[in-house]
C-alpha cells in the first residue's frame, strides 16, 4: 500500500507530531505510515483521511499484490 | 497553514502508566530482593508486600496496553513475544544450573529478567519502525 501521507501533510504544514496529536497515535506510528512500515487499520486510515477532508482512496493507494494471479 | 482539531490524544497517560510499570516493578523486585535477606519474621512481610505491588504493575500493564494504539500494541506483542523465548531459555538455564546446586534462589530473578528483556524488546522494535 502506498500513500500520499507526507505530500498532504507537507501542503498542509502539519508536522507528523501534530498529526499524531489530532488522531490520537504516536509520532512514530505517523512516522511508520509514512514510510510504509505500518499499515494503519481502517479506523486509523478513516481517521487520518477525515482530518485532511478526503477520501481513504485518496490517502492511501491499494496496490495489487503482482505475484497474486486474482479471482480464477 | 491550516490548523488541525484540539488534541485528543492521551500521549502524557500513556508515558505516565509505562512509569508507573516500571515504578511497581522497582519497588516489587526490591521488596523480593529485601525478602531474601530479612529475618523470617520480616520476610513474609516482604513476600507478600511485593506480591502486592507485583500485582500492581500487572495492573499498570493492563492499563498501559488499554492506552496504547494499534501500532504501539504491536510493538508490544513483539517484545513480549521477544521476552518470552528469552525467559523460556533463562528459566530453562537456570533450572539446569540450579540441578546441579548453583544459583539457588535465582527463580526470583527471572521476572524480572523477563521486564528487562520486555524493555529491551520495546527498544528493539521501536527502532523497526524509524526512519
Amino acid at each position: 500500500m502506498k500513500t500520499r501521507l507526507r505530500v498532504l501533510r507537507a501542503e498542509k504544514e502539519w508536522s507528523q507530531a501534530d498529526l499524531a496529536d489530532a488522531v490520537g497515535v504516536t509520532r512514530q506510528c505517523i512516522n511508520a505510515v509514512e514510510t510504509g512500515k505500518y499499515e494503519p487499520g481502517l479506523d486509523l486510515a478513516f481517521k487520518i483521511a477525515r482530518i485532511f477532508g478526503k477520501n481513504v482512496e485518496e490517502v492511501f493507494l491499494y496496490e495489487e499484490n503482482k505475484t497474486s494471479s486474482g479471482p480464477q | 497553514m491550516s490548523t488541525l482539531p484540539g488534541p485528543q490524544n492521551p500521549k502524557r497517560q500513556r508515558k505516565n502508566t509505562l512509569r508507573i510499570f516500571y515504578l511497581f516493578v522497582f519497588l516489587a523486585a526490591g521488596a523480593f530482593a529485601a525478602a531474601v535477606r530479612a529475618t523470617q519474621a520480616v520476610q513474609e512481610a516482604l513476600f507478600t508486600l511485593g506480591i502486592v505491588l507485583a500485582g500492581a504493575g500487572v495492573w499498570s500493564f493492563l492499563r498501559f496496553l488499554k492506552v496504547a494504539d494499534k501500532h504501539q500494541r504491536l510493538i508490544n506483542h513483539e517484545a513480549t513475544s521477544f521476552a518470552f523465548v528469552g525467559s523460556l531459555l533463562l528459566t530453562l538455564a537456570v533450572g539446569i544450573l540450579q540441578r546441579f546446586g548453583f544459583l539457588s534462589g535465582a527463580t526470583l530473578l527471572v521476572p524480572v529478567f523477563m521486564v528487562a528483556l520486555w524493555s529491551i524488546g520495546l527498544i528493539l522494535f521501536s527502532w523497526r519502525y524509524q526512519e
